[in-house]
């Protein structure tokens, strides 16, 4: 056994504690950063010796850097997160759609249609009336004009949520690019004891983002490459990044693989919403409104076209509305410029107005569905308010579970600065007092040197 | 567990976020004093308030109908009024025309049924917002005028039969005239005009009309009044009903308002509590988020 043993232990102890302080020192560098994982030196005890019938020990070694997380809670993240940007870009689509509506208010819808039902009912107390047959086509072209621009709107919205949907399907395509580059540089560290942790975190948090805007499967081979599937179709690994594009098939708006012709059945994240917004919602809505307005043309006319106008010719079979085609609900130009042509006599004679009040009437049958017009619209605006409420309780509840996961998540994997300084301190410690063995066998040596 | 920085940033931050919507909501609710802004913030009272406001609305409309009803009821009964004045002192007219003494003034008699018989026939012509009263539905031009000659009165419109039929009611349609059909009965020889014209050419003869004239005249005054009872009958009716719809709105508008309408004192109680949590999360985070060890090292 000689002196210089002391120094050997002493100088891998040094180097040890001052590379348990750089990794120390990495984790407080990144203590904000959201997407870093806190490392650990592991220290262990150098192999030992054997020698004249001892076996002695050599001192301390670093083993390896651990990456400190829990790879269960990582999944169930996932999986939230793809339910949580789901309910919360519909809510917030949503959102916009009950907007445009201006319900309850004396703006939207049913204020107009109700106070053109009204209109018909005072023409018909003084039908001869031409400034109560103004009212009747000022309330018309009001209603005509908000339900042009609700349809407008949603018209509107729908555009923008297809081109939402491509520059998200291209991001989709930039990540799994980025993923795929990600998985080749880890493999490339596949020779290496230790494992590339910071590699690592940049990749996960690749994975993080993309889990919010599609439903993915994420499996990791032996060697930390990420396997990710979107919808079952496969879409990254080591070797290879698939590349996807949005198409509307069967006015459908999908992803589509490139090498696969069939639709991607998507399940969560951001472009599930938007798909679902942009192929079922709007059109359910489109479609409501549809029915309502045209079956408002039907009765109106049927019940216009039987009267007789106020002009001297006593014109009949006029219609009231041109159509409604488009979300356009059009009034008979030949009745804006001439209200005598409102049709409202049953007899010819000017001072009735039976055909007035019958159309007023129809405010109150049920005509549609079983509902009268103005039910089946409360019916669609309060079925849009459930679904934006739903989709935003559902959305307050995934973020709950979210955030309780990011908390899990962060207490196991995230910085603690108070933790960090402790540790450095024990380690400087260590450091401290490896240094003092160096001098004490250095006087040690002084005084064997001193002897000779 | 273990406490990260991360964590406690992130936890703060949560709390904040759903204190300050708990804020903007309680603001929101304040200053637009309403608990339903859009459909979402409660989709079943959403449905209910536009049924609510459709329901006033039309009611508002069946009430102008009935205000307008009213006063042409009341145009129409004080028209039916006057022309039963008239028809009155020329009963009693006729009562003196009987007496032996005043034979020989049948000719101011005549007069004055000629008199009469302009003054029913202005009560008869009268309008209202430019309809005839007792035209029935055709407001082209008067019903009631003296042909060419001026020996007898004729329909100048084709019918005089027309209802005013008005919807005061989800359900409920009113008739609102006396039509002339109804008051005069069939225009020609036996109505009162030209009963009273024939009355008239016979004293201004120096003749006493015959006792079927007179009794046609009474029995107009008789179907006057009967169309009197009628009409004040409709009055009724149309008060009563804007009564009801009145109560009806105010009914609908405390529905409305308990479906909307905030309760200030406590959404202002809520709003001071909210504030004073947010306050106290901010002194806390001051206080703890900036330390670590490192300011005591």
């Amino acid at each position: 056994m000689g002196i210089s043993r002391v120094f050997d232990i002493s100088r891998r102890s040094l180097a040890t504690y001052q590379k348990a302080i750089d990794i120390s020192s990495h984790n407080i560098a990144n203590a904000s950063n959201p997407n870093y994982t806190r490392q650990r030196a592991r220290i262990s005890t150098e192999i030992p010796e054997k020698t004249a019938q001892f076996i002695w020990g050599t001192g301390v070694k670093l083993d390896n850097i651990d990456r400190v997380k829990d790879g269960l809670i990582e999944a169930q993240l996932i999986n939230n997160s793809q339910s949580y940007s789901r309910h919360n870009k519909e809510s917030i689509l949503l959102g916009q759609v009950e907007q445009l509506f201006s319900e309850p208010s004396n703006l939207g819808i049913s204020n107009l249609l109700t106070n053109f039902m009204n209109s018909w009912n005072e023409l018909s107390v003084t039908p001869n009336s031409v400034s109560l047959r103004n009212n009747v086509i000022f309330n018309a072209q009001n209603l005509a004009d908000k339900v042009k621009n609700v349809n407008t709107d949603l018209g509107t919205i729908k555009y923008d949520v297809f081109h939402e949907f491509k520059e998200q399907t291209d991001r989709v395509n930039t990540l799994l690019s980025e993923i795929n580059e990600f998985n080749k540089q880890i493999f490339s560290f596949k020779a290496s004891t230790s494992s590339p942790n910071d590699l690592l975190d940049e990749r996960d948090a690749l994975i993080n983002e993309l889990s919010g805007m599609v439903n993915i499967k994420v499996n990791y081979d032996q060697n930390n490459m990420a396997s990710v599937s979107i919808g079952g179709v496969f879409a990254v690994d080591g070797s290879f990044a698939n590349t996807f594009e949005a198409q509307v098939v069967n006015n459908k708006l999908t992803l589509v693989s490139a090498n696969n012709p069939n639709p991607i059945d998507l399940s969560g994240g951001e472009l599930y919403s938007l798909s679902d917004v942009y192929s079922n919602k709007i059109s359910e809505y489109q479609s409501g409104i549809d029915s309502i307005f045209n079956k408002l043309v039907e009765k109106v006319n049927a019940l216009h076209e039987s009267g007789y106008s106020l002009n001297d010719s006593t014109q009949t079979g006029i219609k009231f509305f041109t159509s409604y085609s488009g979300g356009e609900l059009e009034i008979n130009s030949s009745i804006i410029s001439d209200p005598t042509l409102i049709s409202v006599s049953s007899d010819g004679t000017s001072g009735n107005g039976e055909i007035a009040r019958q159309i007023s009437e129809i405010s109150n049958e049920s005509v549609l569905n079983g509902q009268t017009l103005l039910e089946n619209y409360a019916s669609l605006v309060s079925k849009i308010g459930n679904e934006k409420l739903t989709n935003e309780k559902l959305a307050e509840a995934n973020k709950m579970v979210v955030d309780n996961l990011e908390m899990q998540k962060a207490s196991i994997s995230s910085v603690s600065i108070d933790e960090e300084m402790t540790e450095i301190i024990k380690f400087q410690r260590s450091f401290d007092a490896s240094a003092k063995l160096i001098q004490i066998a250095n006087n040690m040596l002084e005084q064997i040197m001193g002897l000779i | 567990m273990r406490v990260s920085d991360v964590m406690m940033g992130k936890s703060f931050l949560a709390n904040l976020t759903q204190m300050k919507n708990n804020i903007d909501k309680v603001n929101r609710e304040i200053y637009s004093g309403s608990k339903i802004n859009k459909p979402s913030d409660s989709p079943t009272g959403t449905s209910k308030l536009i049924k609510l406001n459709e329901s006033i609305s039309q009611s508002e409309s069946f009430q102008k109908n009935v205000a307008y009803s009213l006063s042409f009821m009341n145009e129409t009964v004080s028209s039916m009024e006057e022309i039963e004045g008239e028809v009155g002192n020329l009963e009693a007219l006729f009562a003196e025309i009987n007496n032996a003494a005043n034979q020989p003034y049948l000719k101011n008699y005549g007069q004055k049924v000629d008199l009469a018989i302009d003054s029913l026939l202005n009560a008869a012509n009268r309008s209202y917002d430019g309809k005839y009263l007792f035209g029935g539905t055709d407001f082209d031009s008067k019903p009631f005028d003296f042909n060419a000659d001026k020996s007898a009165i004729e329909l100048q419109v084709s019918a005089i039969d027309g209802e005013h039929n008005v919807k005061i009611g989800p359900s409920t349609v009113q008739k609102v005239n006396i039509s002339g059909d109804e008051l005069f009965g069939s225009i020609g020889t036996n109505d009162v005009f030209n009963t009273l014209i024939r009355i008239k050419d016979k004293l201004n003869s120096g003749e006493v009309p015959t006792q079927s004239d007179i009794d046609l005249v009474k029995d107009f005054h008789s179907n006057l009044l009967n169309k009197l009872s009628y009409a004040g009958n409709i009055q009724s009716y149309l008060q009563s009903t804007s009564e009801m719809i009145d109560q009806r709105v105010l009914n609908m508008k405390n529905l409305v308002s308990m479906e909307t309408d905030v309760d200030i004192a406590e959404a202002a109680i809520s709003m001071q509590n909210q504030e004073y949590m947010l306050q106290v999360a901010y002194k806390t985070a001051s206080s703890i988020l900036p330390k670590s060890i490192v300011d005591y090292l």
